[in-house]
């Protein structure tokens, strides 16, 4: 098959930047240790507040310095965050802390994000969600639900304090 | 390398002068006016999105449009925003390929379609299919978004209406496939007129890549919504949503590349650059299209991580044919230019004809896909995909793409199919070619706007005025994704406006279809690129293997059934009586057989006869 000559340049020159996009990727893993949300068991999103670790969510030091946050995404709120539910309350956090967040949701699909970090996954009925992200530099970090989740899906929010 | 010479469709007698004047009677009357309806109702869905559209880049910078007492009776944003879903990225999409690729098709082959009776089935099952959905959406019964993540669930119409979509574009799959063969029967051995291969394999793709929407409404969705059911699992539900969902952006976007490839170097008086180069890259979309669907559920909880490296990997393969378009239509547009005079590195860019509204369009969309690819590969890249994921990037990125490359596609070949279907000469062109360069600079800033706000941290798909968390810091994001909306608003606007005017002014002029021929003609040592049988099995092939693993996972561990609920009733489950099951059935048998009854007819038809 004959192909000119300035398209092979123009493939090869796609080949490289592929490949370079690959080995950029690759190093984001494993170099720098990024990783996406991998399977962390089921549960029966009807009886999840029922079910251990969701009935007793909030945060647990369980080593000096490692944290587990156990969270439940419901219309409309990261419980046991505030938000905007008088009864929430949001989480603060020494400098450096590293903490899993492990979440389900009892109701719809949600989206679990922490504006400032990488951390972004969905939180779907039926699945447990595992996110772990070590908070460096003090601040107040926005928490928010990025899927739509019914009529007041925007107000569904909170705050990790890390002072 | 050998070839033969091409003169675009093979079998074209020289267009004829008398045929061209009442060029709409090339073909049949009963087949031009469902391709014209369908077109129509195309256009209006552009123009009711648009206008939704509008009030949602608004709602950034003044939540009172929502939130005020005498329009929030009638207006939701979420209800909005699926109307916007639904008839932007569904009805006006599907409508303009069905239309669009048929004539395409007809043309190719110089004879009409085999089926006038499928050819106006599409119509009006498309048209049902908007009323149905229609009614859900605007008494507020399917909040769900056009992407209906169960277990949240709308009104059974809503899905109905989607399904009868579907069905449109089926029609259209299956009379392309009888016309072709008709056609082959009288041409044994010949290459398939390019035109008429490009049209056919787009619609090959999406049959392929809609069978998991299929399976999710009618499987989960419907039988969900009357109350048979009362749990899906959101995860399988999703992964068959995704199934559809990457591939149905490639059923967009090849609608576009059909006029790219094949129509706009016509247009700017040039030729297409290879023929068989235009086949391979269609096919590619025809095998990678559907096995790249999990690049969208890299932050789903429940899919193992290897699939989703796979998925990745597959996701590069498919940049590969839109890399080469890039290349292949620069150069069909610089040997354009370049045969008009053009001197120098660029002096052949301004030869391309940017006093023509359809030209214009076309190539604004072209550059301004460059950033839609570029943002397409962010998107898909692994882990960089955690920093936009769900973010307004993405809309920033869609409306780029869909919202512009295929958009303005759409609006740049209307300027001289709609002329074409009524005989009548387009309505001022000049004010299309302000539309064009008013819609792109429009896009321009409202993506800025949104991405930028993405990468800070700004969620999709919600009402941002309304959020009490907003920080200061997305102000700027957000005025600009509102005066970016305004501008588009207001080509979009103009362009409706133009296609009215040509519909309704009687000013008789006559328009060709423009179809381009290759510089270098297709292969004559290889037939197999037009064995398109051989390349669905492979391309089904490749889905089994792609995702067969996955459904293969989820029935292992893929979670639990959810109740279902309405989105707009919180934690009220829902309340539909449990004796619908029968009905439900009635119902598919009816249509089942509807559908036998007209496949029967079909196929002991006529066989189609040149034109
Ligand atoms: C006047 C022009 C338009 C304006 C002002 C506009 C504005 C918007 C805005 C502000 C959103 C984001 C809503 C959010 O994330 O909360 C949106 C979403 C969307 N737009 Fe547009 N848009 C326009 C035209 C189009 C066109 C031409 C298409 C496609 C052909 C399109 C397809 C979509 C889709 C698919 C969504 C996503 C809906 C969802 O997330 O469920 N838009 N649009
Ligand atoms: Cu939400
Ligand atoms: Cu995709």
């Amino acid at each position: 098959m004959k192909i000119h000559a300035y398209e092979r340049i123009y493939l090869a020159l796609c080949a490289v930047l592929i490949v370079l996009g690959v080995i950029a990727v690759g190093m984001s893993v494993f170099a720098r240790g990024v990783h996406l949300p991998a399977p962390h068991g089921t549960i029966l999103a009807a009886e999840a507040v029922k079910t251990a670790p969701f009935d007793n969510l909030g945060l647990t030091e369980v080593a000096p310095g490692e944290y587990q946050m156990v969270m439940l995404g419901q219309m409309w709120q990261w419980n046991p965050l505030k938000g905007e539910n008088p009864n929430g309350k949001d989480i603060t956090i020494p400098a450096g802390s590293t903490v899993t967040f492990t979440i389900t949701s009892s109701d719809v699909v949600h989206g679990f994000m922490v504006r400032g970090t990488n951390i972004n996954a969905m939180v779907i009925p039926g699945q447990i969600t595992e996110v772990t992200y070590t908070f460096d530099k003090p601040g107040e970090y926005l928490v928010i639900c990025h899927e739509y989740c019914g009529r007041f899906h925007h107000k569904m929010w909170g705050k990790v304090i890390v002072s | 390398m050998s070839s033969v010479p091409y003169t675009g469709s093979m079998t074209a007698p020289a267009p004829d002068k008398v045929a061209a004047r009442a060029n709409w009677r090339e073909f049949p009357k009963e087949q031009i006016w469902p391709i014209g309806a369908q077109l129509g109702l195309g256009m209006v869905a552009l123009g009711l999105g648009g206008l939704l559209g509008l009030l949602q880049a608004l709602e950034r910078v003044r939540p009172e449009i929502y939130e005020n007492p005498a329009t929030s009776k009638y207006l939701d944003y979420y209800q909005g925003l699926s109307l916007h879903g639904v008839l932007l990225a569904l009805v006006f999409t599907f409508t303009f390929a069905n239309s669009f690729l048929s004539l395409t098709t007809m043309k190719a082959f110089q004879r009409p379609m085999r089926s006038t009776l499928l050819l106006q089935g599409s119509f009006v099952l498309g048209a049902l299919g908007v009323v149905l959905a229609g009614f859900a959406l605007l008494t507020n019964r399917a909040n769900v978004l056009y992407t209906m993540y169960a277990p949240m669930t709308a009104h059974v119409s809503f899905y109905l209406g989607a399904t009868l979509l579907v069905v449109s574009t089926w029609l259209v799959s299956l009379n392309q496939v009888l016309t072709l063969r008709d056609w082959r029967k009288e041409h044994p051995g010949e290459p398939m007129p390019l035109l008429a291969f490009a049209s056919i394999v787009s619609f090959l793709m999406w049959d392929l890549a809609s069978i998991g929407i299929a399976v999710e409404v009618l499987g989960f969705l419907i039988p969900a919504s009357v109350g048979i059911v009362n749990a899906v699992n959101p995860q399988l539900t999703r992964t068959l949503f995704w199934f559809t969902g990457h591939a149905i952006v490639y059923f967009w976007l090849l609608p576009a590349y059909v006029s790219w490839y094949l129509m706009m170097p016509k247009q700017v008086g040039g030729k297409i650059y290879s023929d068989s180069l235009t086949r391979i890259v269609f096919i590619l979309f025809l095998l990678f299209s559907v096995p790249t669907g999990l690049h969208h559920q890299y932050t789903d909880p429940g899919i193992p991580i290897w699939l989703k490296t796979a998925h990745f990997f597959t996701t590069i393969v498919i940049a590969v044919p839109s890399l080469i378009t890039a290349f292949s239509l620069m150069s069909a547009l610089e040997l354009a230019g370049r045969s008009h005079g053009g001197k120098g590195l660029f002096g052949w860019i301004p030869k391309l004809g940017w006093g023509n509204p359809s030209v214009v369009m076309q190539l604004l969309a072209m550059l301004t896909f460059i950033l839609g690819g570029i943002t397409g590969i962010i998107n898909a890249s692994y882990t960089v995909n955690s920093v936009v994921h769900n973010t307004a990037f993405i809309p920033g990125h869609f409306h780029i793409t869909v919202g512009t490359a295929v958009a303005q596609t759409i609006m740049g070949v209307c300027f001289w199919l709609v002329p074409y279907l009524t005989g009548n000469k387009l309505w001022q062109p000049k004010l299309g070619v302000a539309a064009a360069w008013l819609y792109t600079i429009g896009v321009l800033i409202f993506a800025r706007g949104q991405m930028w706000g993405g990468i800070d941290g700004m969620p999709r798909r919600s009402a941002m005025g309304a959020a009490q968390y907003q920080p200061q810091e997305w102000m700027l994001s957000n005025q600009l994704t509102a005066i970016g909306g305004v501008l588009m608003t207001i080509a979009g606007v103009i362009f409706v406006l133009m296609m009215l005017m040509t519909v309704l002014v009687k000013n008789r002029g006559v328009t060709e279809i423009p179809v381009a021929e290759a510089v270098i003609g297709p292969r004559a040592n290889w037939s197999g690129l037009d064995k398109l049988g051989r390349w669905f099995i492979l391309a089904f092939v490749l889905i089994v293997l792609a995702y067969g693993p996955t459904f293969w996972d989820l029935a292992r561990n893929g979670g639990r059934a959810t109740p279902v609920r309405m989105p707009q009733m919180g934690y009220m489950p829902l309340q539909m009586p449990a004796n619908m099951g029968p009905v439900l059935f009635a119902l598919y048998a009816v249509f089942a057989i509807a559908a036998l009854v007209g496949l029967w007819k079909v196929l002991l038809g006529k066989p189609s006869e040149p034109a």
